[in-house]
């Protein structure tokens, strides 16, 4: 999809009919659009105009739990000049696959007493064939068709915020689910998905009928599979029900604070307390990843305890290559020849010279055969190695373990500030909003119930599909041994290994492009880091749990320390990959929407994006406001050659805003250095 | 020491539980990174108890070369540096269970026992999700205490 233009009318900030143009056919490589904006002036409102004309959205996922009457997309200043209706409006002309497209929505908004109605009008879609020829897309299918080309369910990892998505790489269960669910749906693995539960439900109802009929242990083996699975059924169900309760929890919180704000006097409270809160947040993520990443020290810390073994078998092993036993200068089978046949090489016979004969009995015993001395000295290399690393593994043991204590320290002192901050909101004059605070509390002591539950359940989940896996290994070993060879019994082991047929396909599927992702994004994050992150970062690795991982130098994990600029570098090479492997390797046909693009950026990281994402994305949309965009990256960006089209949104009178088109180079002129701030 | 990949490596019965909890809380990543904590727990006790029911827990193609030379390493100096002791794998590491089987005995009175149910009638023992949040770094750092006792060898 490529954007080409979009003309709002009415909507939000934006009164009348105002047009933007995102690419000129004049300048077809020239694929990236600045839209420059102080804060208010409708940066997100254009946004909010791109989502309610391909999705029909009106909330975003920025927006929380703001109330729905705060988010009306009608123009409030047309609304009072009008005594009717008044319409709202976006038009998009893209392209897709070498088809143009003009999609078009629109609600009627009204004015009842206060409130502001708006209710939905119009929903078209044009296709406008290779020649030139109109095409109307029947209202039903209009959604089908955007989805074709855009998925709503991956819109996010296109259409963005910039501050906000680094939270791709924070791995709480929603946001795994977020991966996975990206991931399953880019690489349309829904239908073998279906296929799969398909094969599932006949192999159950296989089963069910073979335990009623079958031999008592075969019975009892199935029954308890079935039970198994039944359990698991009702695990999953409970961690999705658990996981809708936190959010929900969350939102209630949101709620609360807002109502909180109205009282003036501890507004400033609230704003510290929500300030703390997320920090605790922040340290409770590290403290969690820092936790999964424990188990691999668990084997380095072990080898310490036998260190003492270690070293004394190096030494006896050293001692011997030194005296040229290991590897023994006398070959065994030569002594041994000459043991036999009393006869030295020489031909002398060492039995009438018993002193030699000695001699040849002493080096019998220090020689070995070739195969222990080839294993001795491999076992010297092992064991040089382990005692090599002695030092540093105990070093690195000791180190995560003071930074473990150190963010678990940082997490007690957060959660004296909050208890202090709490009680003072608590101990407010105002009835009222101590009552509201008591309700915050209890939700947040519910939240962290909750989220204990969670993880009880997601452990016990793990524990029966173990047991699970054992049992159909006994069920099978089961079949042999009673040698059932009945039609039902075919048709269930047949059903069965279908089943486990399509799950491997899908594990091996799966596995193969989370590694081709891992390794893309790699690439991107190489491209895009700073040179101090290329000194210490190497690779972003997608785990099993489609959680992601970043590697440093040293191969060990260490998102736990990377900055949030760091991890919004590294979101954005997630997205990348995954467009690429999508667009099955070639350039991405998805356009890139940013807001706020560099607020959190080193001006390193700026410079890399620059240069890089125009390159593989085939349209880059930046929604910048003053702070981020200034002169030094719009040099940059002109000197890219990609650069083709620049707005700003200027204030008017009437609080609306006005979208206006500049030429590349008066943009330079318009905008500020970094030493004017 | 060919450190062969296909030998089943067993645990007691008893424990089957216990592993499995130890893998699924992430306190371990895998069956034979407990293992080689208790074989090198027991081994420095000097303690081994033979396996009473056997239960195969893993193949030896998942023990790593510093696990196998950390097994080697224990087998030589307790034969006195004979290395007949260590020419067949199989051998040597039904040897190395005994350790490990004493092993996970030091490691549940030493620590676990704070984590798991209550055992009663000789049932297994199991690891109480309730409380095993932190496990993972508790663990890590009994290990290394372990490390550094001097109290060994009584």
């Amino acid at each position: 999809m490529i954007l080409h233009k979009m003309i709002v009318e009415n909507f939000r900030q934006f009164r009348g009919r105002q047009e933007i143009e995102f690419w000129a056919p004049s300048l077809p490589h020239h694929n990236v659009t600045v839209v420059f904006g102080e804060n208010g002036r409708g940066k997100t409102g254009l946004f909010r105009a791109i989502m309610f004309c391909l999705f029909g959205e009106r909330r975003l996922s920025q927006d929380g739990d703001v109330p729905r009457e705060e988010l009306q997309l009608v123009n409030v200043s047309a609304l009072e000049a009008n005594t009717g209706p008044v319409r709202t409006s976006v038009e998009l002309e893209f392209t897709h696959m070498g088809r143009s497209y003009r999609l078009r929505r629109a609600i009627l908004g009204m004015q009842d007493g206060k409130r502001i109605i708006e209710e939905d009008d119009e929903k078209r879609l044009f296709v406008i064939t290779s020649d030139g020829n109109t095409l109307t897309v029947p209202t039903i299918e209009i959604d089908v068709v955007i989805d074709s080309i855009l998925d709503r369910r991956v819109k996010d990892y296109f259409l963005f915020d910039g501050e906000k998505i680094e939270r791709l790489t924070r791995a709480s269960i929603e946001q795994r689910r977020e991966i996975s669910a990206g991931i399953r749906n880019l690489l349309n693995v829904d239908a073998l998905e279906t296929a799969i539960r398909a094969v599932g439900r006949v192999s159950k109802a296989l089963e069910r009928e073979l335990s009623n009929s079958s031999h008592e242990e075969l019975s009892r083996l199935l029954k308890r599979i079935s039970d198994n699975e039944e359990e698991q059924n009702q695990l999953r169900k409970r961690l999705d029900g658990l996981a809708d309760e936190i959010r929900l929890a969350r939102q209630e919180i949101d709620k609360t604070d807002n109502e909180l704000k109205k009282f003036n006097e501890i507004r400033h409270l609230l704003d510290k307390r929500k300030l703390l809160e997320q920090e605790l947040k922040d340290q409770e993520q590290q403290a969690d990843e820092a936790l999964k990443e424990m188990h691999n020290l668990v084997c380095k810390a072990s080898a310490l305890i036998v260190s003492p073994t270690v070293i004394t078998v190096f030494e006896h092993i050293e001692r011997q290559k030194q005296k040229g036993e290991i590897p023994s200068e006398i070959r065994r089978d030569l002594i041994e020849r000459i043991l036999t046949d009393d006869k030295c090489i020489c031909g002398r016979d060492v039995l009438k010279d018993p002193a030699a004969h000695s001699h040849i009995l002493d080096w019998q015993k220090r020689t070995s055969d070739v195969t222990t001395q080839d294993a001795a000295l491999n076992l010297w290399r092992y064991l040089s190695e382990v005692r090599n690393h002695f030092g540093d593994d105990a070093d690195l043991v000791e180190k995560r373990l003071q930074q473990y204590g150190n963010i678990r320290s940082t997490i007690a002192n957060i959660n004296r500030s909050l208890e202090n901050v709490s009680n003072q909101i608590g101990t407010s004059e105002r009835q009222d909003a101590t009552k509201l605070d008591e309700h915050r509390k209890k939700l947040q002591d519910g939240i962290i119930t909750l989220e204990a539950n969670a993880r009880n359940a997601q452990t016990l989940l793990e524990q029966l599909k173990q047991e699970e896996e054992r049992l159909r290994a006994l069920l099978k070993e089961e079949r042999l041994k009673v040698g059932r060879n009945d039609e039902l019994s075919r048709r269930s082991i047949l059903a069965r290994d279908t089943q486990d047929a399509l799950n491997d396909v899908h594990d091996q599927f799966t596995r193969e492009i989370k590694q081709l992702i891992g390794q893309s994004a790699t690439q991107f994050f190489r491209e895009l880091l700073d040179k101090e992150g290329r000194g210490n970062l190497r690779t972003i690795v997608v785990n099993d749990d489609y959680s992601l991982q970043v590697l440093d130098r040293y191969k060990k994990p260490f998102l736990a320390n990377i900055s949030a600029g760091q991890r919004q570098i590294m979101s954005i090479s997630f997205i990348a990959a995954l467009a690429r492997a999508a667009s099955r390797g070639g350039q991405i046909e998805i356009p890139l929407f940013m807001d706020t693009p560099f607020g959190r950026l080193s001006f390193e990281h700026r410079q890399n994006l620059i240069n890089h994402i125009p390159t593989f994305a085939s349209q880059w949309i930046l929604l910048a406001t003053d702070t981020e965009f200034r002169r030094q990256e719009a040099n940059l960006l002109k000197t890219s050659g990609k650069w083709g089209k620049f707005f700003i949104l200027r204030p008017t009178h009437d609080g609306n805003t006005t979208i206006e088109e500049q030429d590349i180079n008066s943009a330079l002129a318009i905008l500020r250095d970094e030493e004017d701030y | 020491m060919k450190m062969d990949g296909k030998i089943r490596v067993a645990t007691d019965a008893h424990y089957k539980e216990l592993y499995n909890n130890m893998k699924s809380s992430g306190t371990v990543g895998d069956f034979h990174e407990l293992f080689f904590v208790c074989a090198c727990l027991g081994y420095r006790k000097k303690k081994s108890i033979q396996v009473k029911k056997r239960d195969d827990r893993f193949w030896s193609s998942t023990i790593t070369p510093p696990e196998w030379a950390c097994y080697y390493a224990m087998i030589l100096e307790q034969n006195e540096f004979d290395y007949a002791k260590v020419s067949e794998d199989k051998d040597m590491l039904a040897v190395i269970e005994g350790y490990a089987n004493a092993g996970i005995d030091i490691l549940i009175e030493g620590f676990l026992n704070d984590y798991l149910l209550p055992i009663s009638n000789g049932s297994d023992p199991q690891l109480d999700p309730t409380c095993c949040k932190e496990l993972p770094k508790q663990f890590v750092h009994f290990i290394f205490e372990q490390s550094e006792s001097e109290t060994w060898d009584n």
